[in-house]
């Protein structure tokens, strides 16, 4: 193989989101440009100026794809910043609504990520070649938003979540229908996994992860988290989510309108393959069953797809038991938890949140109830480097391999999609 | 029997039928306001005008058939006459959905949306009771000054009128909205700039800019 490679990817296929990749095997570069035909948004300035209680509502806009954890995130943040206390209720909500984003999101990378696995290439191809296995599991998929909506409504961009306020009614038999059919469609997941396994061929055997740092949210109980205050990165250090900007430096790229985050000037990365190391002891037995099952080698970035999967069946298992268990709490009948108005205080705050992808940050400055500053970190730019220096390896890996070009090309394509389905987040 | 053909779909009918009833007979959809079978004969809100081949128009609930006939019902330019018809009739109404108990069995919520007019705001179609308005909960909804269609989206879900869709632009609707604004204790600016977020370069936002100075120039 010629030491002059030169290899670009115009668009990566299957990803929301134009990503170019540029390898270059010179000086054994690989650049993964995500926001070069992007224009910026400039999410964090327009609400300069504007009521604190509006970011979420505009925040959210950053991602359809995810709007559940933009919105859940920027309420936390604004929450702190004002000072304002949700009732156990409203919180609970809020974290069942972020659990079944996780859940229906991350299930859905899955199904448009497993094509790179079974050799199929991509979805059409896959549901042909695994119809009934592709019918089964667009069903669950039909049956979790079915289930979301009870919680929040409308899918996309749901109105019901506010600063302290969750506004969409509901009734303690909706919660009792949520808890039924989340526990089915764990327990349907636990058995699918037993068909998907012999389907589910390791990509890139062998090689390992040259970046291993990952960080996650620190579980503020003994539970999977969907927030918290707290940073836990994989080396040991935990930061307070105020302090984020001391470990965590965001760049922009010169060769495009994406940002990247780095932790102590290294790539680090975020996700479920860092979720499910990291709370490996928190998982039902099941769950940790489940890695044995599918097989996940956590050194192997393209695994990331698998503990997926293993999230999602564990995350609908643990949504099953909060919705009964919230439902146990209310009385029949509709119940409301709208707050009305929210103090014009000063302040400032910081939300984590557990997204599909990643580790999701905001952070606000509020004065007199005006925002007046707004960091947003999402994980796709948390990703970002390392899917740079994981593709650099990749290319190393398989050039040693005697692995040609065009297949080369087909890796980090689909390194990619194993991090990320989508990136326009990258640039906000 | 009498044969009666509308948009090209043929019925047979008892001589004395009206168009209106022979066209419901072929399945032809024609929008009507005023008549009341057995009670009130119409021909007042002229919506359900048709027209004969040649072109003569007449309201179809009012016109009856005694030998066979042919008629035409869904032209582009029957719709904008009834349409026009319906919004000179709306001049009259004094639009307040938000204060209206009967606003979700209410026809002209209904035919304006059928025929596209402006000026119907969000609260027709807010799933809220009047004495439920977020309003009065000191929620800034823009569901009095948002233009209607969406069936309250955002209030089905929990949530308030970011007015998405745009503003409507009939100046005595937006009077009576920005007045009611300021009467529940909401600075009309503070109505303005929220707005601001999705209308900034929405057509009708400055007359909606316009009346709300107005109103808040008010004493
Ligand atoms: S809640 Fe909003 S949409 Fe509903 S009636 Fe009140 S102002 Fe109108
Ligand atoms: S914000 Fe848009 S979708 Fe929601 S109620 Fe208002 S007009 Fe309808
Ligand atoms: S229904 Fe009113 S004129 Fe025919």
């Amino acid at each position: 193989m010629a030491e002059t490679l030169k290899l670009t990817i115009e668009e990566v296929p299957a990803v929301a989101g134009k990503v170019n990749v540029h390898i270059e095997k010179e000086q054994a570069t690989v650049r993964v440009d995500f926001g070069a035909t992007q224009d910026p948004r400039f999410f964090e300035r327009f609400l300069k100026g504007r009521p604190a209680v509006y970011a979420p509502h505009v925040m959210s806009r950053i991602c359809g794809v995810c709007s559940v954890v933009h919105l859940t995130c920027s309420i936390e943040a604004v929450e702190k910043a004002l000072g304002v206390e949700p009732k156990p209720e409203v919180k609970a909500l809020r974290e069942l609504a972020k659990g079944f984003e996780n859940v229906q999101n991350n299930f859905v990378h899955v199904l448009m990520a497993l094509p790179d696995y079974t050799g199929d290439g991509n979805v059409v191809q896959f549901s042909k070649s695994h119809p009934q296995l592709f019918a089964r599991m667009m069903d669950i998929n039909r049956r979790i938003l079915e289930a979301y909506r009870r919680i929040c409504g409308r899918f996309i961009h749901t109105p019901s979540l506010g600063v302290a306020s969750h506004g969409k009614p509901i009734t303690k038999s909706e919660l009792e229908y949520v808890g039924r059919e989340m526990a089915r469609v764990s327990k349907e997941l636990y058995e699918l996994a037993g068909s998907l396994a012999e389907i589910w061929k390791p990509i890139a055997q062998g090689f390992e992860d040259p970046a291993p740092t990952y960080c996650v949210l620190k579980p503020p109980r003994e539970e999977f988290p969907m927030f918290s205050n707290e940073l836990a990165f994989s080396d040991g250090f935990v930061v307070s989510a105020e302090r984020y900007g001391e470990v965590i430096e965001e760049r922009k790229l010169p060769h495009s309108n994406a940002k990247i985050a780095l932790y102590r000037g290294k790539p680090f990365y975020v996700g479920s393959r860092a979720r499910m190391q990291a709370y490996f002891t928190l998982l039902a037995s099941e769950a940790r069953e489940l890695i044995k099952t599918l097989g996940v080698d956590f050194s192997n970035p393209f695994d990331n797809v698998k503990a997926q999967y293993v999230e999602v069946a564990y995350l609908s298992g643990l949504l099953a038991e909060k919705s009964l268990e919230l439902a146990s709490r209310i009385r029949s009948g509709v119940a409301f938890f709208h707050e009305g108005t929210v103090p014009e205080k000063s302040g400032e705050g910081v939300g984590l949140a557990t997204a599909p992808r990643g580790v999701l940050i905001h952070h606000y400055r509020v004065r007199d109830g005006k925002l007046e500053y707004a960091n947003v970190i999402t994980p796709t730019v948390m990703n970002a480097r390392h899917i740079e220096v994981a593709g650099e390896a990749l290319v190393s890996w398989a050039l040693s391999k005697g692995i040609d070009e065009a297949r080369v090309k087909d890796l980090v394509a689909a390194l990619v999609r194993a991090y990320d389905p989508c990136l326009p987040c990258a640039v906000h | 029997m009498v044969k009666v053909k509308i948009d090209g779909r043929v019925v047979e009918v008892e001589p004395g039928t009206t168009v209106l009833e022979a066209a419901e007979k072929a399945g032809v959809e024609i929008p009507r306001l005023c008549v009341v079978p057995g009670l009130y004969e119409g021909s007042s809100c002229r919506l359900c005008l048709v027209k004969t081949p040649t072109g003569r128009l007449f309201p179809s609930c009012n016109y009856r058939v005694y030998r066979d006939e042919e008629f035409l019902a869904s032209t582009p330019d029957l719709w904008e006459m009834r349409r026009v018809n319906f919004e000179l009739l709306l001049k009259f109404h004094r639009i307040e959905c938000w204060a209206c108990e009967r606003k979700s069995s209410c026809s002209l919520v209904q035919l304006s949306k059928e025929l596209l007019v402006d000026g119907i705001p969000v609260c027709s179609e807010c799933p809220l009771p009047p004495s439920e308005c977020l309003l009065l909960k000191g929620e800034l909804c823009l569901g009095m000054i948002a233009q209607s269609g969406c069936n309250a989206e955002c209030l089905v879900s929990g949530g308030e009128c970011w007015g998405c869709r745009g503003p409507i632009t009939r100046e005595d609707v937006l009077e009576r909205a920005f007045a009611r604004y300021k009467e529940l204790g909401f600075d009309v600016k503070d109505v303005v700039s929220k707005a601001e977020i999705y209308w900034n370069s929405a057509p009708g936002f400055a007359t909606v800019k316009k009346v709300a100075e107005r109103v808040a120039g008010r004493g």
